[in-house]
């Protein structure tokens, strides 16, 4: 689907007479909406793998994000094809005291919070840098890079987002879409998982199945529910 | 740099969320507390999470003395080297089991500790003897965002965190808007982002 497509398909989700030109949102904050779930998609489930040359210039240390600027997690690092091994930085200090400071083909790599990289040994060289990346921003005319049977979560995140801002009843009905979504990229996250396991790539994304939903969507639901039971009585 | 946020283009397009088309308008909220929310959330994230992670190359060890500052915006310090050898983390008992004499015996450095100093500092042991570069790899909170700083170095989707985070505060907010129901599931939203991050990236604190 084309994000414009998308972009109708979630004002015709909120009762908009006429999806092209909708009233009670503008076309911006439609595709603010669309924008967030695809961006959060990459976050939940690491769907987009990209591969780049990063230039290692000898140093022990680097920062990855001005040069790959998505940059999310690494997933697989290799200098001549050979594969450096993903590494703590207590792991490299018990392995050669020398580690920041000994020359040879790159061997072993640690990251340490979302923009710093060690390698080990140093030689100038290009990187083959394979990472989970996150999304260009979409405008009307993209398809999102999602795979498509997924684009229909990008409209239930956008309704859903859309509709937050109006509390009470619309939040709860936001809520099951918010539900399905999440329910989607389980589904999409589970099979990114089993892709990049078999990739024997160095991060897996989280298994949402550990997620609590129960404060955000649950409780909430329950709240209300119980606020109208009141007001019934 | 490339690959920073715009935190100023993250609170413009949550004004529709806050039911205003422009800062003037905005009822019960002032664009000087939207932005204080942001650096709070900011701040929040680099306790949570570890994704704000610098290596501070600025100090020299002196023949000498034995405590030096830590680098500015310090959390936690993760590695520290001596020259390119790393040095081992221990506590001041630790220490003093190794050497009574642990803050006046000098020599090249093999362990740091932080304890029974002032929260700024760090300690060597052995005291160094020459000079040599004193790299530390530290979790640090981003700088104040205030509206002059704008850009926050880090991955894209802390942009979602900042919005739920500011909704979560704005919603909050004693006031005629107040929507305890919309707060909390914001609220609920940036401990989700949280968990993920912490994840892919490690405990901040």
């Amino acid at each position: 689907m084309l994000t414009a497509q998308i972009m109708q398909a979630v004002c015709s989700r909120i009762d908009e007479a006429d999806p092209a030109n909708p009233i009670s949102v503008t076309n911006t904050e439609v595709l603010n909406a669309v924008n967030e779930g695809y961006l959060f998609a990459s976050l939940l489930t690491l769907f987009l793998v990209k591969t780049a040359s990063f230039p290692l210039t000898g140093l022990a240390w680097y920062t990855p994000r001005p040069t790959l600027t998505d940059f999310l997690v690494p997933l697989r690092l290799s200098v001549g094809g050979v594969r450096l091994r993903p590494s703590t930085l207590t792991e490299l200090d018990g392995w050669n005291s020398q580690w920041q400071a000994t020359s040879g083909p790159p061997a072993r790599y640690a990251t340490v919070g979302s923009n710093l990289l060690a390698v080990t040994p140093q030689s100038a060289a290009t990187m083959n840098f394979t990472y989970a990346a996150s999304p260009v921003p979409l405008t009307a005319g993209d398809t999102p890079l999602l795979p498509p049977s997924y684009h229909q979560s990008l409209i239930e995140y956008s309704v859903y987002r859309l509709k937050l801002k109006e509390g009470a009843q619309s939040l709860a009905r936001g809520l099951g879409n918010l539900n399905t979504y999440l329910n989607s990229m389980q589904e999409l996250g589970d099979w990114v998982r089993n892709r990049s396991k078999a990739a024997a790539y160095d991060v897996q994304s989280l298994e949402m199945q550990t997620l609590d939903r129960s404060k955000l969507i649950d409780d909430i639901l329950k709240r209300q529910a119980r606020r109208a039971a009141a007001g019934k009585k | 740099m490339a690959g920073e946020i715009n935190t100023t283009a993250v609170l413009d397009n949550l004004l529709p969320d806050l039911h205003a088309d422009s800062y003037a308008n905005l009822t019960f909220w002032t664009q000087a507390q939207l932005i204080a929310f942001e650096d709070q959330a900011a701040k929040q994230l680099s306790r949570a999470a570890m994704l704000f992670v610098e290596r501070d190359t600025s100090k020299t060890t002196i023949n000498g003395t034995r405590t030096y500052s830590l680098p500015a915006r310090h959390n936690a310090t993760i590695h520290v080297s001596y020259a390119t050898v790393p040095l081992r983390p221990a506590t001041t008992i630790e220490m003093e089991a190794r050497d009574e004499e642990f803050e006046t015996t000098a020599g090249p450095p093999d362990h740091w500790y932080e304890d029974n100093l002032d929260s700024t500092l760090i300690g060597l042991a052995p005291v160094p003897d020459s000079a040599a570069s004193l790299p530390m790899v530290c979790s640090v909170y981003p700088p104040d965002l205030d509206g002059i700083n704008t850009l926050l170095q880090a991955p894209a989707p802390v942009a979602i965190y900042l919005t739920y985070f500011v909704l979560a505060k704005a919603y909050g907010k004693e006031s005629e808007t107040e929507e305890p129901d919309l707060a909390q599931h914001a609220a609920a939203n940036v401990a989700l982002f949280e968990q993920l991050f912490l994840h892919y990236y490690g405990e901040g604190l």
